[in-house]
């Protein structure tokens, strides 16, 4: 890989005296899957929403397909191919199952009210290739004959399912998810799991950040480690899961030792 | 119940406006003709609120304000620079847009009630300046707003009503067109979910700002319609019983529905008069009625027909609530 698909260089973020992300520096490549792990506190979230846009950064870049994005507001990156989900889900509760899926299609929407009323005549092929869009992609997550349901009638997996249909609708390069299996059960982790096999089978790179170390392992090519705002280490699985400062940043033993 | 999965038809907007075409050819008397009149102002001044409160979950208290403006701005035109009324027209509603921006730039990092207050405190300022500044307003008294003209004579009763209907027209399909296409879907992101809407690609603060100008200017389209109707604008316009008009509308209507704003306009505007055979209990009557409303049809007429989708609103702004707090606390 010649120019990685997402580049964050010397990030920092402090919340007053706290640094709560310190210096870290890692590469995602095109097709690639990345985890981002850590125990409780390490600047996981926080490097999330450096990323995602949600925060800025105190210092340090990052580029995503080239190019800068360090200072782009949060929703400027979907349009660019940076999708996300939510931990704690936020889906629009005011609106149906499709409508929320049909959401993701915002950006490739005419902007605004004047800007839609002049592009009238193709409005309604542009809502309807999306309504048919939301309806593939939905049946792809497995939930189509839930389109028209409410949001409060679906289970937290099934949530977690449209939230990521919603983050495909932008038809994302690079999928941001965050701790997409927490308070799933096993059938749905694993349901989960083999969707995200089959979005990395057809070449989508994502960032996973995750406490459930299995589902991290198996899903992932490479994996970030973080420790109290710094990056402990950046490895394939295997290496990650037998490398000494991770197994003293999770155990607690030689914690000290291993930061200094 | 399921929600509505296809794409919501205009069909039944076109069916309403071609009833109020029908409309004087059904009435009997000027009478009626007038509350048919106050029936679509109401509805337009609605409407504008529809969308910023409604639909985008941005309240302002202020709309009354803009109202008024856009009445007297359409007054003064006329009389100050001998403008035609259509010019009049289209200064009135460029004005309050502007008004509105200068209003909304400052006011929409507010959320919620501190929106609420502060959009109060504008109207209430617009308020003391109609009184107030007498030689410009009028002061109490108002102005006089000369009659529009149709080839040399005042234009009648029934045509005065067609003017007032087509541009209730006009706001209808705006309104129906943002409620029903991928821009009022982004609006209902940012209401329930600004975090969420951004992620997803939707500008959250120019979202806002452009539909609290939009809505101010139609409250501006609305004043200058009560002014070719009444032909006389006074402080009164401003003042708390139009905020409580459009906010009985909204409750007896539906917040965030297509047809809420009309519905809620013809309830309030006709009921006191239904009422008033009852005499002194009439207000007691009236009072229940929205006491009851409130109990029974949280949502509104509209909510009802237009399937369960409202029911689903009650969860939204205590969610919204809660975002805020966590973002505060960083």
């Amino acid at each position: 890989m010649n120019v990685p698909l997402l580049n964050v260089s010397g990030a920092t973020r402090r919340f007053g005296g706290l640094v709560a992300v310190n210096e870290v520096s890692f590469e995602i490549g095109p097709g690639q899957v990345c985890g981002l792990i850590g125990p409780n506190g390490a600047g996981k979230s926080t490097m999330f929403d450096l990323i995602t846009g949600v925060r800025p950064l105190s210092s340090g870049s990052i580029h995503f397909m080239g190019r800068d994005v360090t200072q782009e507001p949060a929703h400027s990156r979907s349009p660019m191919g940076m999708s996300r989900t939510f931990q704690i889900v936020r889906l629009f509760p005011g609106m149906s199952v499709l409508e929320n899926v049909l959401m993701g299609f915002q950006p490739k929407f005419p902007d605004g009210v004047i800007r839609s009323l002049f592009g009238i005549g193709r409005l309604g092929g542009q809502e309807r290739d999306a309504r048919q869009r939301a309806y593939e992609i939905l049946d792809f997550v497995g939930l189509a004959d839930r389109a028209g349901d409410r949001i409060d009638e679906l289970t937290l997996g099934q949530l977690r399912l449209v939230d990521i249909g919603r983050a495909m609708a932008a038809s994302p390069r690079f999928l941001m998810l965050d701790e997409p299996a927490a308070g799933l059960n096993d059938a749905e982790t694993n349901n989960l799991a083999e969707m995200l096999a089959r979005l990395k089978a057809d070449g989508l790179s994502m960032l996973l950040v995750e406490h459930d170390i299995d589902f991290i392992m198996n899903a992932c090519d490479k994996i970030v480690v973080m420790d109290r705002g710094t990056k402990i280490a950046d490895d394939i699985p295997a290496r990650v899961r037998t490398n000494d400062a991770v197994i003293a940043a999770y155990i607690g033993k030689r914690a000290h030792d291993a930061q200094h | 119940m399921p929600l509505a999965t296809k794409r919501a038809s205009v069909w039944p907007v076109v069916a309403v406006l071609a009833l109020g075409v029908a409309l004087p050819f059904l009435l009997s008397g000027g009478f009626q003709l007038r509350i048919a009149m106050l029936i679509w102002i109401f509805a337009i001044l609605s409407m504008g609120f529809n969308l910023l409160y409604g639909y985008t979950g941005q309240i302002s208290m202020g709309q009354q304000g803009f109202y008024a403006v856009g009445a007297y701005a359409f007054a003064l035109l006329q009389i100050k620079l001998g403008l035609s009324p259509v010019l009049a027209f289209a200064g009135a509603v460029a004005i309050c847009a502007v008004l509105g921006l200068i209003v909304a730039y400052p006011l929409l990092r507010l959320r919620t009630h501190y929106l609420a207050m502060a959009t109060l405190g504008f109207g209430l300022i617009l308020n003391g300046v109609a009184n107030r500044w007498i030689d410009f307003t009028g002061g109490t008294a108002g102005l006089t707003v000369p009659p529009l003209t149709w080839g040399g004579e005042a234009l009648g009763r029934t045509g005065i009503y067609y003017v007032v209907l087509a541009i209730a027209g006009v706001v209808f399909l705006l309104h129906d067109f943002i409620a029903r296409s991928h821009v009022g879907r982004a609006l209902q992101a940012i209401r329930d979910d600004e975090t969420a809407a951004a992620a997803l690609g939707v500008p959250v603060r120019r979202y806002k700002l452009r539909i609290f100008v939009l809505a101010a200017a139609i409250a501006a389209v609305a004043g200058c319609c009560f002014s070719v109707v009444s032909l006389r604008v006074d402080p009164s316009l401003g003042e708390f019983h139009i905020l409580v008009s459009m906010l009985t509308i909204a409750v007896v209507g539906g917040l965030g529905t297509r047809f809420g704003p009309l519905i809620g306009a013809a309830i309030v505007t006709i009921l006191p008069q239904l009422l008033l055979q009852f005499g002194a209990a009439e207000t007691l009557i009236y009072g229940a009625f929205i006491v009851l409303f409130l109990l029974f049809i949280p949502h509104g007429l509209a909510g009802l027909v237009e399937n369960v989708r409202w029911t689903r609103k009650s969860a939204a702004p205590a969610r919204t609530a809660a975002t805020n707090v966590l973002e505060v606390k960083g």
